[in-house]
């Protein structure tokens, strides 16, 4: 495998929001991350254990989809789901997931089972 | 690699726009207080005050170190859930419409369901309600399909 410049994660986490008895916040796992912070409703901002030297990073999410419980694509008929950043300093990055909605699904929550983000720089 | 969160303590506090944020920690909770936004009050509290129930949490406001849930502003999340609800509806009506125009058949039933959306949100049940539990049972599954309370 060919590597660009360094390839470093400087922060990254995961936890799902689909649990009820954790208040639909479940940690799993982190790296560079001093805490994690529900602004909202699928709204994340990822505080960094240390400040960086510059916000010159990339920051990739994913969310698993609303209906990948069932094992099926069968109905799965949303849009596609959306991720995005509203924030991205040197001390923290914010972030949205948010599902897509279809004319007769109702796209109320991003209760998702999974979601990830990490931050790269070169 | 952390896993899960470090302590039981959360941190509270309202963001400038209204809505109250969480912080959970993955450092020791004094490390934590760095990423409390700058000039906000914030409060420490378990993580068991913290409502398992987030279908409101737009609502949500702290008092005296609390989270409670304001039912003004519930009320307004549980109306935009039915407009976000109808719309769909309201579209597979709107094709339903056209179509018995174009065979010249009965239209009343139709008008009649598309007004029952319409005047979902401003049904007078909302505005009386004074608990989380009376507000979730302002859904008329008949009209709007599944509740998003379960």
């Amino acid at each position: 495998m060919a590597y660009y410049g360094t390839n470093s994660v400087l922060a990254q986490a995961h936890w799902q929001a689909n649990e009820p008895s954790y208040s639909y916040f479940r940690l799993r796992q982190s790296f560079g991350c001093s805490s994690v912070t529900k602004v909202n409703n699928g709204q994340y901002r990822l505080n960094f254990s240390n400040t960086l030297s510059d916000d010159a990073y990339v920051v990739c999410g994913s969310m698993s989809s609303e209906n990948s419980a069932s094992g099926s694509e069968v109905n799965v008929l949303r849009g596609a789901n959306g991720f995005h950043c509203s924030q991205h300093t040197t001390s923290l990055v914010e972030v949205v997931f948010a599902y897509g909605t279809y004319s007769s699904s109702n796209g109320y929550a991003n209760h998702g089972a999974h979601h990830g983000v990490c931050v790269i720089t070169n | 690699m952390a896993y899960g969160t470090s302590s039981t303590k959360r941190i509270i506090w309202t963001e400038p726009n209204g809505q109250v944020a969480v912080l959970y920690p993955i450092e020791a909770i004094e490390n934590c207080i760095k990423d409390v936004p700058s000039g906000l009050d914030y409060f420490i509290i378990e993580e068991d005050d913290i409502p398992k129930n987030t279908f409101f949490e737009r609502a949500w406001k702290i008092v005296d170190g609390k989270i409670e849930m304001d039912i003004t502003r519930a009320r307004e999340v549980h109306r935009e859930n039915i407009r976000r609800a109808r719309l769909g509806k309201l579209m597979e009506l709107d094709i339903e419409f056209q179509r018995a125009l174009e065979t010249s058949a009965d239209t009343s039933a139709i008008v009649a369901k598309k007004k029952a959306l319409r005047d979902a949100p401003s049904d007078s049940a909302i505005e009386a309600a004074k608990t989380e539990a009376e507000l979730k049972a302002q859904w008329n599954t008949t009209i709007l399909g599944d509740s998003p309370y379960k």
